[in-house]
C-alpha cells in the first residue's frame, strides 16, 4: 500500500499508461477518496494528448533506441505477465471484502458500457516524416476482447508489416502480419484479447520493426 | 519541449512516446521505480507551466 505523497507522485506515469494493472487500481481508489488528487489528474490530463500531437522533430524525441532485447523481452514477457496479472487478481478476491468491492465497482464500470459501444475510429499517425504511411484503426469492442481494422495507405513496397497493440500496463501484444500490395494500401482486420477500455496504442511497424503510424487511444 | 530538461524529456520518451512502463524504463535508465514516477509526474507539470507561458492553457 502506498501513501498519499507516493500516490500523488504516480499521477503522471498513470496518464501515461505506465503503471502496472495493481498499481493503477490501487491509485484508481484512491482518487475517488482524493479531491486534491483528482484536480490534479484533470490538471495534467490534456497533456499526453498534446504530447501526441506533436512530430518527433517537434518534440525532440532524440534519444537512443531501447535495445532490441528489451523490446523482445517485452514481447515474450507479455504473456508470462498477464498469467501473473489473473493470479494477482485472484489473490485480491480473497485479500479483503474492501478491494473486493472496489474491484468489483471498477470492472462494473469498465464491463457495462461495452454492451452498447459502437465502432470507434483513430488516425493512425506517421512516426516520421521519411515513413509518411497514414491510415485509420476501427474499433469494435467483442465479448472476448477487441475487433481492430485497420485502413492503411502509403505502406512501404518492400517489406511486411506487423502491428503491436499495447495495453494498461505495458502489456504489448503482436496482432498481425501482412505482405506488401501493389496499391501501397492495404485493409486488414485483426483481434486481441485486450478489452477496448485498456487498449493504449496500436502501432503498425516493418517486420524490422521501423515504426510507421500509431494511434493512440483516450489518454 | 526544447524548454523542459534533458531529465525531463528523456522520461517522456521512453513512458509516454515509446510506452515502456514504469519498471521497463527502471532497468533502461538504471534508475528506481519511484524516480521513473516522479521524474514522469514532473515532467508533465514542466511541461504544463511552459504550455500555461505560451497562452496553450490555463
Amino acid at each position: 500500500m502506498s501513501n498519499h505523497a507516493e500516490l500523488r507522485l504516480a499521477l503522471g506515469s498513470y496518464l501515461v499508461g505506465a503503471l502496472s494493472p495493481a498499481e493503477r487500481l490501487e491509485l484508481e481508489v484512491h482518487l475517488r477518496d482524493c479531491p486534491a488528487c483528482s484536480n490534479e489528474l484533470s490538471d495534467l490530463s490534456g497533456l499526453p494528448g498534446l504530447l501526441g500531437r506533436l512530430t518527433p522533430e517537434e518534440a525532440q524525441w532524440d534519444f537512443p533506441p531501447p535495445p532490441d532485447n528489451l523490446l523482445a523481452d517485452l514481447l515474450a514477457r507479455a504473456h508470462v505477465i498477464e498469467i501473473a496479472q489473473r493470479h494477482r487478481l485472484h489473490r485480491w478476491q480473497g485479500a479483503g471484502a474492501v478491494l473486493a468491492v472496489a474491484a468489483a465497482v471498477l470492472i462494473g464500470i469498465l464491463v457495462v458500457p461495452l454492451a452498447n459501444t459502437s465502432p470507434t475510429s483513430y488516425p493512425l499517425r506517421a512516426a516520421l516524416a521519411s515513413a509518411p504511411s497514414s491510415g485509420e484503426a476501427t474499433l469494435l469492442a467483442k465479448t472476448w476482447g477487441t475487433q481492430l481494422t485497420l485502413t492503411m495507405n502509403n505502406l512501404p513496397s518492400d517489406t511486411n508489416c506487423i502491428a503491436v497493440v499495447t495495453g494498461v500496463g505495458g502489456r504489448v501484444e503482436i496482432i498481425g502480419s501482412w505482405g506488401s500490395t501493389p496499391s501501397h494500401a492495404a485493409e486488414v482486420t485483426l483481434a486481441t484479447d485486450i478489452s477496448t477500455l485498456l487498449l493504449r496504442t496500436i502501432t503498425v511497424e516493418t517486420s524490422a520493426g521501423k515504426r510507421l503510424m500509431t494511434a493512440r487511444l483516450r489518454v | 519541449m526544447r524548454k523542459l530538461s534533458d531529465n525531463h524529456r528523456e522520461i517522456l520518451h521512453y513512458s509516454y512516446y515509446l510506452g515502456l512502463s514504469v519498471e521497463e524504463t527502471s532497468s533502461l535508465l538504471q534508475i528506481p521505480t519511484g524516480t521513473v514516477k516522479s521524474r514522469t509526474y514532473y515532467a508533465l507539470r514542466a511541461l504544463r507551466v511552459v504550455l500555461e507561458e505560451m497562452g496553450y492553457v490555463q
